[in-house]
């Protein structure tokens, strides 16, 4: 055995000193792809969330565009506002007088103490009532404004706007959403936008 | 030992590959959310660029139609290229001159369609039919139906299933204040309204009031009652004055004002609906011609004399008057401009309008005797439209007087006058003025066809109805090849808008520089506009059969002397101003300070008269800087000036005035 001249195995600084730099890396990476990974989630969970918003906020104004201006009920003058709005839409002339489509009702529903959802229904309370949800992930209050004060918290001239509200003036109508959801870390993230559109009927 | 090794070696591998895979699926994974994410954002993005620019699809054609055109734009082989995006408009020439506009759009990943129905070019006075803005009386035994001259002669269109020489189809009478169907009842509005009113004498007394839902609120009848014969029950009926021989029959529309209602005792027959206007309709200011030829002093026709005047428009500096006997005939394109326009008893005014528009301002009123008559002798679908408007007047006026013989098709825009339309004149067309009576037994009938068209008013296309057309996924249809791309891939090379409509061939009939009517065939690149003076209308060969469309008089006013008499009133209060003089006025001498209160004035108030421009003495300007209106000797340079008035006082209500200075 001798005869080799070589000793087999590491000594036992090379093993320490391999183990420390293996040990220092692993760490290393570990934080990289920690950071990386909560980056990335952050950022999957925020498009996902902004996706949601512009989804339901699209599908709102567009259905609210196609409607009869005169046939819009729900929607108050601000400050006040409605989480709800009732319309029909124009599908038509026939000899000469509009022809109207069923009635359709977009509504907030609470589903838990904070939260709820957005309820776009055709034919409300009929027998051939159809019922779709937008987004279940809509705040009681609109971002930043504190429900049932009577204050505009956000001042965007509002007074305890709820996560879906509604503020109308002649043919035109301001759409405010509110999506709110729960990220990895435990935290409500909520995500906003408004948006006005004219009833083109 | 050494297979041991050997062995070693190869489990790690096959770890590693494992591990390698394993890795690798996850990445490929996040990579597919990733990318399945962005792609619902994008496509989330480019449905709402494709609905803008479908929308801008729309607004182009409605823009095409405005000018006489189909309103087609492009085609899916060959779309125009806006805004990024790809757009096509098909058009469809719809009854009751309604076109269905669709429009396709497409950008990056989506696809939007959308549809609308326009009505081109709605005039804002014919379009109303018979409308009184302070309220309408329709006279016991007045027959009121509608057509549309379009699809032939009213009777052409007569109805054989109805008792009466009727079409039975769409009329329109609109009002701001009330509709009274007068049907020989003695009452006033109060007994009316109050419903359960008795008469006096204590005889058969009832009333209804028609609201816009058209229920009997205060008979407490059936709602059916009131449309049909004159109710049964106790009492005895009122007398009828004059009754002719048959009830009051409206086909139609009933448009009372917001605060209006239709009153009416139940004699009438409706075969319609009434319902209310939400809004009122504006009524345009009249606007008077700029003649290009000038006759001083009243003329007076007699025998039988075709057109007045050598060219197209004559203003008459005086009355336009036919004496007894005599015959005048106008042929269109014509536009008279007179003080007013007098018939004398016998006397016959003819109107023939298969050429050209003809239109009548009779300034200060009509007065048309008994016995003389006006007659069109146009075959209705060939009319190009014949318009008599009376310049309105502060207060209530009282300066019409039609014919009562005689078949009229046209308009009478009478905005500040009474208007009673007598039994023997047949009224083709439609009338709005301040308050429109008809005499008993009269006969109207409301022409669809010329609720379209600009004669004289500006007029707009309206958006009838607004639609998503549901693909895809209902709003939009996702597309797998970018469309810019499959077009290219095509070699196909996109249109760019203002070459998007596929006319380009048109006649265009106009006045000349010599004031007379030419018409011009051929590309309308080619029309040499130095010899225009005005254009009286245009048709345009409809590439998608080859025939032309319609005659379509242009959007706004004929050319009006509006202008040059802003200016002229600037010019006037210029010298108004600077002849104040005094304390604390002494500053006004200076062209720096005139300029500055003429600023500082709206435009309606320079105009008006002189002492409320005076007005000017108490203002100053913040909006204008009137340094920009001097040149370097100081003189005022009028035409910036007015231009600046004129934009800052667009679409202002009221300009603030601002406390000024004494003296300057």
């Amino acid at each position: 055995m001798r005869g080799n001249g070589r000793s087999s195995g590491f000594t036992l600084v090379e093993v320490v000193i391999a183990s420390a730099i293996f040990v220092l890396l692993s760490i290393n990476v570990w934080m990289v792809t920690k950071a990386g990974r909560s980056a990335a989630a952050t950022g999957t969970f925020m498009m996902t969330l902004e996706d949601e918003l512009h989804l339901t906020v699209d599908r709102i104004s567009l259905a609210l565009m196609a409607a009869d201006s005169s046939a819009v009920d729900g929607p108050a003058m601000k400050p006040l506002s409605s989480e709800s709005v009732s319309y029909q839409a124009n599908l038509g002339l026939e000899d000469g007088q509009v022809v109207h489509g069923p009635l359709e009702e977009i509504q907030w529903i609470p589903v838990a103490t904070e939260d709820g959802r957005i309820v776009w229904r055709e034919r409300p309370s009929e027998v051939e009532e159809r019922e779709m949800t937008w987004s279940n992930a809509v705040p009681q209050a609109y971002e930043d404004e504190v429900a049932g004060n009577g204050i505009d918290d956000n001042l965007n001239e509002i007074e305890d706007e709820r996560g879906l509200a509604f503020t109308m003036e002649g043919a035109r109508v301001d759409i405010h959403v509110t999506v709110e959801r729960v990220d990895e870390h435990g935290r409500r993230r909520p995500l906003s936008r408004t948006t006005q559109i004219t009833c083109r009927n | 030992m050494k297979v041991q090794a050997s062995r070693r070696r190869g489990a790690a591998l096959v770890v590693s590959l494992i591990t390698v895979m394993l890795v690798a699926g996850l990445g490929a994974a996040l990579i597919q959310l990733q990318a399945s994410l962005d792609k619902r954002h994008a496509f989330s993005i480019d449905r709402r660029r494709a609905l803008y620019i479908a929308e801008a699809g729309l607004a182009e054609a409605a823009l095409a139609i405005s000018q006489g055109k189909s309103g087609t734009l492009a085609s899916e082989d060959q779309p125009a290229l806006y805004g990024g995006g790809l757009y096509w408009v098909e058009s469809i020439d719809l009854p009751e001159n309604k076109i269905a506009l669709v429009c396709t759009a497409r950008v990056g990943t989506a696809e939007f369609v959308l549809r609308t129905l326009v009505l081109p070019n709605l005039n804002p006075v014919s379009s109303l039919g018979f409308f009184g803005t302070q309220g309408v009386e329709i006279g016991w035994g007045t027959v009121a139906d509608g057509y549309h001259s379009g699809r032939g002669t009213f009777t052409t269109q007569l109805d054989p299933s109805e008792p009466i020489d009727t079409t039975g189809e769409l009329l329109l009478v609109g009002s701001n204040g009330d509709i009274e169907l007068d049907e020989g009842v003695v009452g006033t509005r109060a007994d009316k309204l109050e419903g359960d009113a008795t008469e006096p004498d204590g005889g058969f007394s009832w009333s209804t009031v028609l609201e816009g839902d058209g229920r009997e609120p205060d008979s407490g009848g059936e709602p059916g009652d009131i449309w049909g014969s004159p109710p049964g029950g106790s009492g005895e009926a009122p007398p009828l004055s004059a009754p002719p021989g048959h009830p009051t029959r409206l086909y139609g529309r009933l448009r009372p004002g917001v605060e209006g209602v239709v009153l009416s005792n139940g004699f009438s027959e409706i075969d319609g609906r009434i319902d209310a206007f939400r809004e009122l309709p504006p009524l345009p200011a009249v606007t008077l011609p700029s003649c290009s030829e000038t006759l001083l002093g009243t003329v007076t026709i007699s025998g039988e004399v075709t057109n007045v005047g050598s060219e197209v428009d004559t203003r008459i500096e005086g009355d336009l008057a036919l004496a007894a006997g005599a015959t005048l005939t106008l042929v269109g394109p014509k536009v008279i401009d007179a003080d007013r326009l007098v018939l004398a008893a016998g006397a016959t005014l003819r109107l023939d309008d298969s050429s050209g528009p003809i239109q009548i301002y009779a300034r200060a009123g009509i007065e048309c005797a008994p016995g003389s008559i006006w007659e069109s002798i146009s075959a209705e679908p060939d009319a190009r439209g014949v318009t008599v408007i009376v310049d309105q007047m502060a207060g209530n006026q009282e300066r019409v007087a039609l014919p009562d013989g005689g078949r009229f098709h046209g308009v009478l825009y009478a905005p500040s006058d009474a208007v009673m339309v007598p039994a023997g004149l047949r009224w083709f067309g439609s009338i709005a003025c301040r308050h429109l009576s008809t005499e008993p037994g009269a006969r109207i009938t409301y022409d669809r066809r010329l609720g379209i068209g600009g004669d004289g008013v500006p007029t707009l296309p309206r958006i009838l109805s607004w639609q998503i057309v549901p693909v895809g996924d209902g709003l939009a249809r996702n597309l797998a090849v970018e469309p810019l791309l499959a077009l290219s891939l095509r070699g196909v090379v996109p249109l760019s808008p203002t070459e998007a409509a596929p006319e380009t061939h048109c006649e265009i009939q106009y006045v000349d520089v010599a004031g007379l009517a030419s018409t011009y065939s051929g590309p309308f690149t080619g029309l040499d506009l130095t010899d225009v003076v005005r254009i009286v209308g245009v048709r345009w060969i409809d590439v998608r059969d080859g025939n032309l469309r319609g005659w379509l008089r242009p959007s706004g006013d004929d050319p009006t002397d509006a202008i040059e008499t802003d200016r002229g009133a600037l010019k006037k209060q210029r010298t108004t101003l600077t002849s104040l003089g005094g304390e604390p006025r002494a500053g006004l001498l200076s062209d720096a300070l005139v300029v500055e209160l003429i600023a500082s004035v709206p435009l309606d108030k320079l105009a008006a008269e002189d002492a409320e421009v005076q007005e000017a003495n108490e203002r100053n300007s913040a909006q204008i800087d009137p340094d920009r209106y001097l040149d370097g000797a100081d003189n005022v340079k009028w035409d910036e000036l007015f231009d600046d008035v004129v934009e800052r006082d667009a679409g202002v209500d009221d300009v603030a005035p601002v406390p000024i200075v004494p003296g300057g």
